[in-house]
């Protein structure tokens, strides 16, 4: 066997053989058997279009308050950093560990130094990506400031950039560590409350900034103490400033600490990409999959619907929802982001009763997230970590394979979305009567199942038979584009659902009926397209 | 030449493997019998070097498996159990990504790469992504991948597994072949008729022991019995299978649907 050249001892053949099969792995869609070409793009670009379609209205709604170039860029990076976190930590055991890495590639010969490197090499290609997406609308957007030179766009997206590898590699320290220390079972389960906190604040952070007196926003760091200092996106935002006329003492350390923890944190994360330590981690990881659970936590009995595909679409659904992380963490961070919307709408008073005349629509951020996170749920259900598992449905003897969705449906609907619903409806006793704001969560619940219903057509495979790929978490926000139809349907049904009396009770029975009839033919639609599925 | 010497490996209280020790000269083709969970993958991930043994020693072609596991690892060829491979790929592109790790030079390795596809009849699929696959025909790139760089010791973990009866007939000559040639093959089956037509040595384990070491007539003899399935019965200890079946069977029957 020839000796391949090296360099600080990693293998240029076996490197590049390495980075290329991690790039492909990243960016080519697991269905379409050939002719891979066409759908390439559009495959690697859709989650960064939807990272840069949230920058992009941050940025807008920072430029209109007449935001500093400073406030500028301490919102886009802090932005950045939290994004950056929040898909690394999510997507952790796919960005870093593969798991069949170790099976194909533990026993041949290749140097830990050469796959460190590879997967080094493939980590900063993604992180440069999704840096790139987050930041490149703010950073053209940031000419437009009233304070900004030529030069302050550029610097910041270099800050933003060199921010996001610190923040990837921050967490690959956080979750080796971690991982070393506690059970791989436990620590997702913290992951999964974590991410659902994330998301969160990044929501509130949302609300917040049109909120936000325009004097703070142009004051910049004038009047901050030195406490300040502690929060890492303005040490990156130090670089930004460091080339005006007159940086500040404040600036100039907080650039430095923005290096000094770069460096650090760049070369003790690049110390976590060895073999070695892959397999470890990816063990570690494989533990989750050896824990017995007490039998019968889940009936198989159920209510909703006699056939035996609905029943197990109920029965799978719900052990879904309870032991698969990924489902999990989705379903719960999304049903935050009703209540967070709830509670903002209650803050700043834009939750009015709209069955009082002259008071408002009914049409509120919580109203609008909770039809975004149904259509969310029908996508979720769709993947898993189980996914393998699939085979079966398609051997079962199923008359209508789409029924399983209706009982899927009944899960969402019973153990999530009423759950979601309650927490709104306390949110709106607050401000509205009793009587009116049953009648609007009432409103609310119709408008979940029709959206349930309608959520199917978007569905082509069976449910948790699709493996979690890279982005898939961010693909699955651009869901809120298909919310548009029914909450235009909302704003024209309105009229007549809150003239009260028999044209509430009229409005919601068709709302009813229309999504009986939807939910038959999606599903009826649905079997065709399962059955022809060829995907296994 | 595979040589094994008082090698252990346990998870928790399990004795994966329990003190074997054993030698596999070049040219030899040994089957490695043995239930479920008696020990066999977990012995051939040890001499993979992909698991690391809590006693004892071992030697690939005089390389010991834990302080030369580059050099293990550079001699070997591997068909794992798990048939795992980046679906997402092609034939072509694992293979070559394969060869690769092993610093095969690309024009010898675009040559094999041909010459495989065409001795196991995935020529005509070498250019579209595995996720379409069925098992056997994921099967021949795994094997094709453990060939292509010529390693002079083979690991063979239920290689047959979803191959049609003429690639396993073209691959068990090609086994031949090969350890006519010089090579050491493990092989490791729970199929009996494979293992007893093609292998020169069988060695049975169970309960992470060796419990039987020998030809199929040495074994045979050995035990008094006539074939080399009545031998892995009488030494695994496996019962009364007739009695067990014909319960079985009953109580299904008698449940109805």
């Amino acid at each position: 066997m020839p000796d391949s050249s090296k360099l600080f001892g990693i293998d240029r053949q076996q490197f590049v053989a390495l980075l290329k099969l991690h790039l492909k792995l990243d960016f080519r869609p697991r269905s379409a058997p050939q002719n891979t070409k066409k759908r390439l793009i559009p495959q690697a670009l859709l989650p960064f279009v939807v990272y840069g379609w949230f920058g992009f209205f941050l940025a807008l709604s920072l430029l209109t308050k007449g935001a500093s170039t400073q406030v500028y860029a301490f919102f886009v990076i802090s932005y950045t950093m939290v994004m950056v976190f929040f898909a690394v930590l999510h997507e952790f055991d796919i960005i870093l560990i593969n798991p069949d890495d170790m099976e194909i590639i533990g026993y041949r010969p290749v140097h830990s130094k050469t796959f460190s490197a590879a997967k080094l090499a493939n980590f900063v290609i993604y992180i440069s990506l999704l840096s790139a997406s987050l930041t490149f609308l703010p950073g053209a957007i940031a000419f437009f400031l009233n304070e900004s030179t030529v030069i302050y766009p550029f610097l910041l997206f270099f800050s933003a950039s060199v921010s996001s590898l610190v923040t990837g590699f921050f967490v690959v320290i956080l979750y080796t560590l971690l991982l070393q220390r506690i059970s791989a079972v436990k620590l997702k389960e913290f992951i999964t409350y974590m991410q659902v906190g994330f998301t969160l604040v990044i929501f509130l952070v949302y609300q917040l900034i049109p909120r936000i007196d325009p004097r703070v926003l142009q004051s910049g760091f004038n009047d901050v103490s030195l406490w300040f200092l502690l929060a890492p996106s303005v040490w990156f935002t130090g670089f930004t400033e460091i080339f005006s006329k007159n940086p500040d003492l404040f600036i100039i350390y907080a650039s430095f600490a923005g290096v000094i923890a770069s460096i650090i944190v760049i070369f003790t994360g690049g110390m976590k990409f060895s073999a070695a330590g892959a397999g470890y981690l990816s063990e570690k990881l494989k533990e989750s999959e050896s824990v017995s659970v007490k039998p019968g936590t889940v009936s198989q009995k159920t209510g909703f619907g006699k056939s035996s595909e609905t029943k197990a679409g109920y029965f799978l659904t719900m052990l879904m929802i309870k032991r698969d992380r990924s489902v999990k963490a989705g379903i719960l961070s999304l049903s935050a982001i009703v209540a967070a919307s709830a509670l903002m709408s209650y803050f700043d008073g834009t939750m009015t009763d709209p069955f009082i005349k002259e008071s408002g629509t009914g049409f509120s951020y919580a109203f609008m997230f909770s039809i975004f996170i149904v259509f969310a749920f029908i996508n979720f259900i769709q993947y898993s970590t189980d996914w393998e598992g699939a085979w079966v449905f398609k051997i079962s003897p199923m008359r209508n394979p789409g029924k399983l969705y209706r009982g899927a449906n009944a899960v969402i609907l019973s153990r999530v979305l009423v759950p979601v619903y309650l927490v709104v409806f306390a949110v709106y006793l607050l401000r509205i009567r009793f009587f009116h704001a049953f009648l609007q969560i009432v409103v609310m619940f119709v408008f979940g199942v029709l959206s349930l219903c309608l959520g199917l057509f978007l569905v082509k495979d069976f449910p948790f038979s699709k493996k979690r790929v890279r982005g898939q978490r961010s693909r699955s926000l651009g869901m809120i584009f298909y919310t548009v139809p029914v909450l235009i349907l909302y704003v024209v049904s309105g009229k007549f659902i809150y003239r009260g009396g028999l044209y509430y009770i009229l409005s919601v029975c068709v709302l009813i009926l229309l999504s009986f009839a939807v939910e038959y033919f999606a599903v009826r639609r649905l079997g065709q397209v399962i059955d022809k599925s060829e995907d296994f | 030449m595979i040589k094994l010497e008082n090698l252990s490996k346990n998870f928790g209280s399990l004795k994966a493997v329990d003190n074997i020790t054993l030698q596999i000269p070049d040219g030899q083709i040994c089957g490695y019998l043995g239930p479920n969970g008696a020990g066999k993958t977990t012995t051939v991930k040890l001499l993979t070097t992909m698991l690391k043994p809590d006693a004892g020693k071992a030697w690939i072609n005089g390389f010991d498996i834990i302080t030369q596991s580059f050099e293990v690892k550079k001699s070997i060829g591997y068909v794992p159990e798990s048939g795992k491979l980046y679906k997402s790929l092609t034939p072509y592109e694992y293979l070559m990504f394969t060869g690769s790790l092993y610093n095969v030079e690309q024009e010898i390795l675009e040559k094999r790469i041909n010459e495989f596809a065409k001795f196991f009849g995935f020529e005509n699929q070498i250019h579209t992504r595995m996720i379409s696959f069925s098992k056997g025909e994921k099967q021949r790139v795994v094997i094709t991948s453990a060939l292509i760089h010529n390693p002079s010791v083979l690991f063979l973990d239920e290689p047959l597994s979803g191959l049609d009866a003429t690639t396993v007939l073209k691959f068990k000559e090609l086994l031949r072949d090969m350890a006519n040639k010089g090579k050491t093959i493990f092989y490791c089956s729970h199929i009996l008729e494979v293992v007893e037509k093609l292998c020169d040595r069988v060695v049975i384990i169970d309960k992470g022991r060796i419990i039987g070491d020998g030809s199929v007539n040495e074994l045979e003899n050995m035990t008094k019995q006539s074939s080399l399935e009545d031998v892995f019965r009488q030494l695994t200890d496996a019962g009364d299978v007739g009695s067990a079946v014909a319960a079985l069977s009953k109580s299904i029957n008698n449940q109805g649907n």
